[in-house]
């Protein structure tokens, strides 16, 4: 094979003799595209990687172009029983079987990674905006709680991915101008306050740390703009190490967790209205807790709330 | 793309049976072999995808009760057409109308429908939804799927094209529409085979469009319990008649072309048409009549749903047959006579629930829904013929009728909807 052709820096020509015996004269580009599913996290169950139908229409197109530019061998194609020849047998079984078995053993592992337990097509249905990586902290369904105005809070899953310890430092966001790591914690009278992390947020090697209404979460102290409902809201998470990781929180209502802000400024949340709760109403805390602000959350027969 | 030269030279290198490079390999075989590897490729992908066309968990659908737990199975959200169109049906449904609030335009109901999409893919594969407050409620999907429908108010807020048939249907002399359960902007369809995750997903669904619209009427349905009786089996309404024999099926090429819109439809293609009518029954007044006439009101056996002149549910009704003193066995007035027109167009797909409030606070009923392509062309003129004559009208009575838009299906990542609102 002398000729040039499109694309040939991408195909590797076989050294040993015995792949050129059995007609294997050049392999396809990277085999790793057949399973890049890591890449592909969100497939139906039952869909085949989108890599192996990349990568098979490559190598066919590769395979088209060099015909092309053979044209006269194409009519040869057509009169060439592989059974006639041993030759011929190798050479054109081969490639089909390895090219056959190859590409549906991995649409297979593809598929059958997939299960019918509910947990297991979750990483297959999520939303691509859900799941962002950094370096090494992944941030899976970011969500942020609505607001007017004054504090609001995000919430989700973040991983380390990593061998090594992460801390969060801080976190930064166009809707705020200060933002702060907090966690929430039982005082002396045995209400639940929020606070700020001293030290930022440490998330073990290989673990992962839950932010959610009642727990940890990313608070936005002073709202410069109205947080509506749906809204994507992008937050930028720096990490101790100097890089920072992306997440884009979507806008959900939530009304509970009323815990109260350890340094004041509680009565700032309007979204959950002009109601002030002593410590000694909760009986709950978090989305158990019960709140007499108005709006659309009880039964929804009324008009709807503005916030 | 060859030359006399290359004729000559390839015919030769044929005949002599010998590649033209007898020590190594020759061109050809490897575009053969390429070739050849190639379409096993393409063939592998192809038999692949078709063998893995539904997905692990809908092939478990059919199995015997009691083989694998119901509550487990999943129903896929994303696709091509919104899955609760096709489904078989569940056991339990609720069909909400909202009512948009005033200040919502056209950008809010982007958010508002990302929002309810997002909520309904998880919910729908059993994950619980974001903000969602009883996460514990979301693990047992059974089959959940969410539908959603468009009102003409909704359609025209998007700035869409409005199909010519998206307004109320044309008033009938049967019917006595209270305005309480008529029409809406947004349609919300929740079905399950379990009621209490039907109530679970109704509630975040309702939570995410709170600050977007209110409800305008909610009608829950049932049917037969998941396992109480072999899946497929023919619904039963609250007068005890077998309904829905006669009905398209999904999967076939009849259904696709009556159901779906087509391509042509603009933000509709893929996507269909809903007209939801609740038909209250007078269970007194049919307590009162004997089972010969319930049977002849219908055209059909109670015992089977075998038509009159049939022995078995999916034998064909004869309608030129006899009786011995000389009347057709089943009557020019009876229900099947009535609602099978000569056109094969004019058919849709029903998918009924019945409904019972509470006793003595309303009544018992069906709640008919039927999908179609066109409703004006397909549900109306059989609504027009039972509207002329059909003695079940004496024992059923429209109070509820509404016309909605389904839109089509999304990809994972998009949002329903987003053909009219993107």
């Amino acid at each position: 094979m002398g000729q040039t052709c499109p694309g040939r820096s991408r195909w590797r020509r076989f050294r040993s003799p015995v792949a050129r015996r059995l007609g294997l004269v050049a392999i396809p580009p990277p085999v790793r595209l057949l399973t890049d599913r890591h890449t592909h996290p969100y497939l139906a169950p039952g869909q085949p990687s989108p890599g192996v139908a990349r990568a098979a229409l490559s190598y066919i197109v590769d395979v088209a172009v060099l015909a092309a530019s053979h044209s006269k061998e194409l009519f040869v194609m057509t009169n060439i029983s592989p059974f006639r020849s041993t030759r011929l047998t190798l050479r054109v079984l081969v490639p089909l079987a390895v090219g056959a078995v190859a590409l549906s053993a991995c649409g297979s592992a593809d598929t059958s990674d997939e299960s019918t337990t509910p947990e297991a097509t979750a990483a297959s249905t999520q939303d691509p905006a859900d799941s962002e990586s950094g370096a090494a902290l992944s941030v899976t369904d970011p969500w942020v709680s609505t607001a007017e105005d004054g504090m609001t809070a995000a919430y989700g899953v973040l991983a380390n991915d990593t061998d090594a310890e992460i801390t969060i430092t801080g976190a930064s966001s166009e809707v705020s101008s200060d933002l702060e790591l907090h966690e929430t914690v039982m005082d002396a009278s045995g209400a639940m306050v929020m606070q700020e992390l001293e030290g930022g947020m440490v998330i073990p090697a290989g673990e992962s740390r839950t932010l959610e209404p009642g727990g940890d979460h990313v608070m936005f102290m002073d709202l410069n703009a109205p947080i509506l409902a749906g809204e994507e809201i992008e937050v930028v998470l720096q990490l101790e190490d100097g890089s920072s990781v992306p997440m884009l929180a979507s806008a959900r209502e939530h009304a509970g967790g009323e815990e109260n802000y350890v340094g004041g400024g509680h009565g700032d949340m309007d979204d959950h209205g002009a109601s002030t709760h002593d410590p000694g109403d909760h009986d709950t805390h978090g989305e158990m807790s019960e709140h007499t602000h108005e709006g659309g959350h009880g039964e929804h027969t009324t008009a709807p709330d503005e916030g | 793309m060859s030359t006399p030269q290359g004729n000559r030279r390839t015919r030769g290198a044929y005949e002599s049976g010998q590649d033209s490079d007898p020590g190594g390999i020759s061109r050809r075989a490897l575009l053969v072999g390429g070739a050849v590897a190639g379409v096993g490729a393409a063939a592998a992908i192809g038999a692949d995808g078709y063998l893995n066309r539904d997905g692990p968990s809908t092939s478990a659908v059919s199995e015997e009760p009691g083989e694998v737990l119901n509550g487990e199975q999943v129903v896929p959200f994303h696709g091509a057409h919104q899955a609760g169109v096709a489904v078989p049906p569940q056991a339990h449904a609720m069909h909400i109308a909202l009512d948009l609030a005033e200040e919502v335009d056209r950008e809010g109901m982007g958010r508002l429908m990302r929002i309810l999409s997002d909520d309904a893919s998880r919910l729908t594969q059993g994950q619980p939804a974001l903000a969602d407050t009883g996460p514990e409620m979301a693990r047992v999907p059974a089959r959940l799927t969410v539908t959603f429908g468009f009102g003409p108010e909704f359609v025209r807020r998007a700035g869409g094209p409005l199909p010519e048939w998206l307004a109320p249907l044309p008033a009938f002399g049967v019917d006595r529409l209270d305005p309480a359960w008529c029409e809406g902007d947004l349609l919300v369809e929740v079905a399950s085979d379990d009621a209490v995750t039907v109530a679970h997903a109704t509630r975040m669904l309702l939570k995410g469009a709170a600050s977007f619209a209110t409800v305008r009427w909610s009608q829950p349905g049932f049917r037969r319990a998941y396992g109480s009786q072999v899946s497929g089996t023919t619904m039963r309404n609250l007068f005890g008649q077998v309904d829905g024999t006669v009905n398209l099926q999904a999967g076939t090429a009849d259904f696709d072309r009556l159901v779906w819109c087509a391509p042509q439809a603009g933000w509709l293609a893929g996507g269909s048409s809903l007209v939801i009518r609740r038909n209250a029954l007078d269970m007194d007044g049919w307590d009162r009549l004997d089972r010969p006439g319930r049977e002849e009101s219908v055209g059909r056996t109670l015992d089977t749903g075998a038509p009159l002149t049939g022995t078995q549910e999916r034998d064909e009704p004869d309608f030129e047959a006899l009786s011995p003193i000389g009347f057709p066995v089943i009557g020019e007035f009876s229900h099947i006579r009535r609602a099978r027109s000569d056109n094969p167009d004019e058919r849709f797909y029903r998918r009924a629930y019945n409904y019972e409030d509470p006793p003595g606070q309303g009544g018992a009923g069906l709640l008919f829904t039927s999908f179609q392509a066109d409703p004006l062309a397909q549900f109306v003129p059989i609504q027009q013929r039972l509207d002329d004559l059909d003695l079940l009208n004496e024992w059923t009575t429209p109070v509820g009728s509404a016309l909605f838009a389904i839109p089509p299906g999304c990809a994972p990542g998009g949002f329903i909807g987003e053909t009219l609102l993107a």
